[in-house]
């Protein structure tokens, strides 16, 4: 600690001479953000006081500082958790310096050392980012050399482990990938693009199991291609993962199969998108064991809409690790202006349409009981999938939604959206896994209708009123809300926003409550700090301009954010 | 550990008073929409000034700004010359939308993919929107956090000063 002490200080001084010396001593920028969080206890959303922290008050942040000069980039984070805020994993405890490289690019060569963030293709094999709002960080500590062999051909090469809290996981994590672009490799842009790839990944990692013969390395691999012209475009990805027991899929022996293609075409005003996806016990972590975000090495691309009203965002749709299969479809279309449906300014329109199903499933024993132990199933192959394609009998999700985008005049402007979802409560929130659903298991599924009106009143220069009104009817789960949010903004320093939802068709008649939220923002340069107090129920929430997720919570919170 | 925390602190505290200036754009590597790779630091606009904007297709006050911006960009591009170029940080989940969205849009922007957020992370961006304002040399001259209404009539304050030969504090 005493050496990297000493060479901060000698950073510092390096940049003290920088202050006092017009020679180029290259650039040093960072960002910061502090979460504080003063809970109140609050017996009606949690009678049992099991989402009000002992500490009463938590508090999170982070400081990134980068480095660069030309080629050359060096950067840490430093990062603190008092603890973590309530619904974050509470694995992030303490402070730390978890991240920090050194990048630099000689001759075509890209070297890494340290803690990187990467991805091939579209994630199905590799990919290692981060979330900060899920508390999510999968980072490489490792090393990272991308290398261009000549324009159009590029070759990256990884090798290290994962990040766990403040520490990294047991795995070893090694991997590969290449990719040629033909307009790159002919120097001749324009026209059509032809975009292949292939990508391989392996983790190590040591057994000692005493029944189970386990692998300890196992490999993924997968295959790409992207072809793209004027108005068209096509991409699909398929991949293959060899045995992988582990903790997520009962400790089974089948190897992992993925698919995930689109295709979109445009043509003037009109978009249309078409997407496939295809999960067969994909789900990578670089340990055997592991929850939740947890040390994950690759992603799996959801293909569903992400939601982020209030309202709406209550019914996510999140990945099954185990396998599922689903697609998505999308048209949007502009109205130009002076047509019936466009009026004065032009009327955009938006539908999407997405689902997913659990696999076909045929296991090779009865299915589970919640009597049997989960070793049944751990050491065989666990599963075979009926033929293509494979659509199982239980539904996950089903997404349809309609967006109407218009402006009224000249200063209203409005978006108005309908949504219908059918959401699989048991499997999507319960984690109810499909191996445990037999005949007579009851799956709780959620009807859910939803309306949004989202208007923007400029009322004068610099000055404008945005309202919101939600109301999202089901007669399952939580029953129906209606939210009203009304923000009022001074541009570009303040924004002052006061909401309400209320769930007024709860089953139960002690929950049927309101979750007032006043918040107050204000903006300075790039300092920004919002206060915020009242109820909050869990979601993606978006407010004065910024979104991230937050959990369910009552209290007062303080956010600041900075750059420099 | 707490070793490590005096320096750093002062290391910022030196940063917050040190001189501005000399603020490039990072040699990051996007993606545009033909699938081509394009180097972050060669974004170039003969001289004007260019405006970059972070955005996703899921982030509805990043689509309010680039809309409200949208709906002047004519004006500005004939009164400045400037160039708005929107960068998505939406990743495999949303990318294969970002070409129709834009299209349905009628947005008339430069776009570019940064799928696992590498130049959001080396230009230090925490939350999007976020925009930045980059000179005729290619200096960052002036950034911002989040989008309020009428943001866009500062930003195009800023915009004239520069293409006026002025600077910005």
């Amino acid at each position: 600690m005493k050496k990297i002490a000493l060479v901060m200080a000698l950073l510092t001084n390096t940049i003290l001479i920088a202050q006092t010396d017009e020679r180029d001593y290259g650039q040093l920028h960072g960002n910061f953000q502090t979460n504080l969080q003063y809970y109140l206890q609050d017996t009606i959303i949690d009678p049992t006081g099991e989402a009000f922290p002992p500490e009463r008050m938590l508090a999170a942040g982070f400081l990134n500082l980068t480095y660069t000069k030309g080629d050359f980039m060096a950067g840490v984070r430093y990062e603190n958790y008092q603890n973590n805020l309530v619904g974050l994993p509470e694995g992030f405890q303490g402070e730390g310096i978890p991240y920090r490289f050194i990048r630099y690019k000689k001759y075509g060569l890209d070297v890494t050392a340290g803690n990187f963030y990467e991805q091939f293709g579209s994630g199905l094999v590799f990919r290692a980012y981060e979330e900060r709002g899920l508390g999510l960080d999968n980072a490489m500590d490792g090393l990272r050399l991308i290398y261009e062999l000549t324009p159009g051909i590029t070759v990256k090469g990884i090798l290290g482990r994962q990040r766990i809290y403040f520490e990294t996981g047991d795995g070893i994590v090694r991997g590969a990938d290449f990719e040629v672009n033909l307009n790159e490799l002919k120097q001749e842009y324009g026209g059509t693009n032809l975009i292949v790839g292939g990508s391989f990944v392996s983790r190590y990692q040591q057994a000692q199991d005493p029944i189970l013969n386990l692998p300890e390395n196992v490999a993924s691999g997968g295959l790409r291609v992207n072809l793209i012209s004027g108005r068209f475009n096509f991409y699909a990805e398929g991949a293959y993962k060899s045995q992988d027991p582990n903790s997520s899929n009962n400790f089974i022996y089948k190897p992992g199969y993925a698919l995930y293609t689109n295709a979109s075409y445009t043509l003037g005003n009109l978009g249309i998108i078409l997407g496939y996806k295809y999960y067969d016990n994909f789900l990578f972590r670089s340990e055997r064991v592991g929850s939740l975000t947890e040390l994950l090495i690759n992603y799996l691309p959801p293909l569903a809409e992400l939601h982020t009203y209030t309202l709406p965002a209550l019914y996510s749709y999140n990945i099954q690790a185990n396998g599922e299969t689903g697609m998505q479809a999308e048209v949007s279309y502009k109205f130009d202006r002076g047509t019936l449906l466009g009026g004065k300014y032009g009327t955009l329109i938006n539908i999407n349409y997405s689902n997913s199903y659990a696999l076909d499933k045929n296991f090779t024993y009865r299915y589970r009981d919640s009597a049997q132990t989960d070793s049944t199933i751990s050491g065989t192959d666990g599963y075979t999938v009926g033929g293509f394609p494979g659509v199982g009998d239980i539904r996950y999700s089903q997404d349809f939604n309609v967006e109407v985008k218009s402006k009224l005049n000249r200063k209203l402007k409005g978006t108005f959206s309908y949504y219908n979802f059918i959401y699989n409560r048991s499997a999507l929130l319960d984690g109810v896994v499909d191996d445990r659903i037999g005949p007579n298991t009851k799956i709780e599924m959620v009807y859910v209708n939803a309306f949004i009106a989202d208007i923007l009143w400029k009322i004068k220069p610099r000055h404008s009123l945005r309202f919101e009104g939600q109301l999202m009817l089901t007669e399952q789960d939580r029953g129906s809300w209606a939210s009203l949010l009304l923000e009022y903004s001074i541009a570009p320093k303040w924004f002052f926003a006061v909401q309400n939802s209320y769930n007024y068709s709860n089953p139960d008649p002690d929950l049927r409550v309101h979750y007032p939220l006043v918040s107050l923002g204000y903006t300075r340069g790039t300092n920004k700090i919002q206060l915020t107090y009242g109820r909050q129920q869990e979601g993606v929430f978006c407010v004065g301009g910024i979104c991230r997720v937050v959990p369910a919570s009552n209290g007062f919170s303080m956010l600041i954010t900075s750059n420099f | 550990m707490k070793n490590i925390i005096l320096p750093l602190i002062t290391l910022v505290l030196i940063l917050s008073v040190q001189a501005k200036g000399q603020d490039k754009i990072p040699s990051i590597q996007l993606k545009d929409l033909s699938g081509n790779m394009v180097d972050a630091a060669a974004l170039e606009n003969d001289g004007k000034p260019i405006v970059i904007s972070f955005w996703a297709t899921w982030c509805k006050p990043c689509i309010r700004e680039l809309n409200a911006v949208n709906d002047q960009y004519i004006d500005w591009q004939e009164e400045t010359g400037v160039k708005v170029v929107a960068v998505s940080i939406d990743d495999s989940r949303n990318s294969a939308r970002v070409r129709p969205f834009i299209a349905g849009q009628g947005w008339e922007y430069e776009v570019y993919l940064d799928e696992n957020q590498e130049l959001k992370r080396a230009l230090n961006v925490n939350n999007i929107p976020h925009t930045f304002l980059v000179d005729g040399n290619g200096e960052i001259v002036w950034q911002h956090n989040g989008y309020i209404p009428g943001d866009e009539d500062h930003l195009y304050e800023l915009i004239t000063q520069l293409a006026n030969g002025g600077s910005i504090d």
